[in-house]
C-alpha cells in the first residue's frame, strides 16, 4: 500500500504497515485550502500523500510566515499532537491527498508499543532539523545563499519522495510561497531567481525545477543534505 | 490581479526583469517593492558592496514606466524613520509622469534630428544639378 511505503522512511516495515492499516480512508483538499487552522485542536495524525502543503503563521498587517513544507510522505504538524492544539495553519499549496490515524488509534498503538512513541519523536526531530536550517538561513544567509539552500532542499526532498528524475523534479511553489518560505519580500525573491537563472545555475518554469549545474548551486548555498536524514533515505529506520 | 516588471539599475548597467510578478494593485506591488529595496541594502552591506547608486524602476504591462526608487532612499528612511508609503507612492508617480514626459520630448527631438540629418545627406547624395 501506497502509505505504508511512504511510512517506511521513519519506521520500520511492521510498524508501517501497522500504522497505515488504522489510517482512515484519503482525503482530498483543493489547492489553498485549509487543513487545520492556527489554535485547533489536533484530532489525528496527518499524512501527506500526494501534493505540497505548508505550515503557516499569520502575521499582523496580513503577511503571513511559513513556518514548514511538506512533500509526500511527510506528517503534517507532527508537533501538534504532543501539543493537543496546532501553532500553525497548514495550507494545500497544490490539489493534496492526506491519510489520517485518528488520534486515539495513535494512542492505543503508543501505549502497546513504545516503538511508536520512538517513531513520533524522530519524525519531530526530523522537523526540528529543518527547521534549523531554515532559522541559520534568515538569520546569516544572504538571500541568494538562502534561496540556493531551499533549492537544494526541495529538490532533494522530492527525490526522497520519488518525485524527481534526475536533476528535474516538481516544483509548485509560486513565488509569493518562496517569499513566505525565506522571510523576504516577492520582489527579492523575483530578482534572486533572476539571478541564479542567470548564472546558468537553474531553470524554474511551469511547475518545474531543473538543476543545470548541481555541483556549483551547491557550493552556493553550504548544503549538506545530512540534515534531511532519513527524508531523503540517509540515517533514519 | 496586474503584472508588474521590477528592473535593476546601477553603476554595473541595466537588469532588465522579464519576468515579472503579480499584484492585486499598484499599492501592493509598491509595499513589496521598499521591503525588497530594504532587504537588498542589507544584503549589499554584509557583502561590503555599495548599493548606493542602485535604483529600481517600476514598469506594468503595457510596457509604461511608472516609478523610480533609488536605494539610498530607502537608506536615508532607514536613518530618519519609516516613510508614510501612499505619499511617498504619489510623489514618485507624479515625478514618473514628468520623467516619461522628459523622455518623450527627448525622444521627438532625437527623432527630428535624425529626420533633418537624413535629409541632408540625401541632398548632399543628390549633389548640385543632378
Amino acid at each position: 500500500m501506497e502509505l505504508s511505503r511512504l511510512l517506511r522512511r521513519f519506521a520500520p516495515p511492521s510498524q508501517a504497515d501497522q500504522l497505515a492499516s488504522v489510517a482512515s480512508p484519503l482525503k482530498l483538499w483543493p489547492k489553498g485550502d485549509y487543513l487545520l487552522r492556527e489554535g485547533a485542536a489536533v484530532a489525528a495524525l496527518s499524512i501527506l500523500i500526494d501534493g505540497v502543503a505548508q505550515a503557516c503563521r499569520a502575521l499582523p498587517g496580513g503577511a503571513q510566515q511559513t513556518i514548514a513544507l511538506y512533500v509526500p510522505g511527510d506528517i503534517l504538524d507532527a508537533k501538534g499532537l504532543v501539543l493537543d492544539r496546532s501553532s500553525v495553519s497548514i495550507r494545500a499549496a497544490t490539489p493534496i491527498r492526506v491519510a489520517h490515524i485518528p488520534r486515539h488509534r495513535l494512542d492505543e498503538l503508543i501505549d502497546a508499543h513504545p516503538s511508536y512513541a520512538r517513531w513520533l519523536l524522530a519524525v519531530i526531530a526530523s522537523d526540528t532539523a529543518v527547521l534549523e536550517e531554515w532559522a541559520i538561513g534568515m538569520g546569516r544567509r544572504t538571500a541568494y545563499q538562502q534561496l540556493a539552500h531551499l533549492l537544494c532542499e526541495i529538490s532533494a526532498r522530492m527525490q526522497g519522495a520519488d518525485l524527481s528524475n534526475d536533476e528535474i523534479c516538481a516544483f509548485p511553489l509560486s513565488q509569493v510561497d518562496l517569499a513566505d518560505a525565506l522571510g523576504l519580500s516577492v520582489v527579492h525573491v523575483n530578482r534572486t531567481l533572476q539571478q541564479l537563472r542567470g548564472d546558468h545555475l537553474i531553470h524554474l518554469r511551469q511547475g518545474r525545477l531543473k538543476i543545470l549545474d548541481r555541483s556549483r548551486l551547491v557550493e552556493a548555498a553550504n548544503f549538506d543534505a545530512g540534515y534531511l536524514g532519513a527524508r531523503v533515505g540517509m540515517g533514519g529506520r | 490581479m496586474r503584472r508588474f516588471y521590477f528592473h535593476l539599475c546601477g553603476p554595473n548597467g541595466f537588469n532588465r526583469d522579464e519576468e515579472g510578478v503579480e499584484f492585486e494593485t499598484l499599492e501592493h506591488a509598491y509595499l513589496d517593492l521598499w521591503k525588497a529595496a530594504v532587504e537588498m541594502s542589507v544584503d549589499a552591506l554584509r557583502q561590503h558592496r555599495d548599493a548606493t547608486r542602485d535604483r529600481f524602476e517600476l514598469w506594468d504591462e503595457q510596457g509604461k514606466f511608472l516609478l523610480e526608487l533609488p536605494f539610498s532612499e530607502v537608506m536615508k528612511g532607514g536613518v530618519l524613520g519609516a516613510p508614510s508609503p501612499m505619499k511617498d507612492l504619489r510623489d514618485r508617480l507624479n515625478a514618473g509622469v514628468t520623467r516619461a514626459g522628459e523622455l518623450k520630448t527627448h525622444l521627438t527631438i532625437g527623432f527630428q534630428e535624425a529626420r533633418q540629418s537624413l535629409e541632408t545627406a540625401k541632398a548632399t547624395l543628390k549633389g548640385p544639378g543632378r
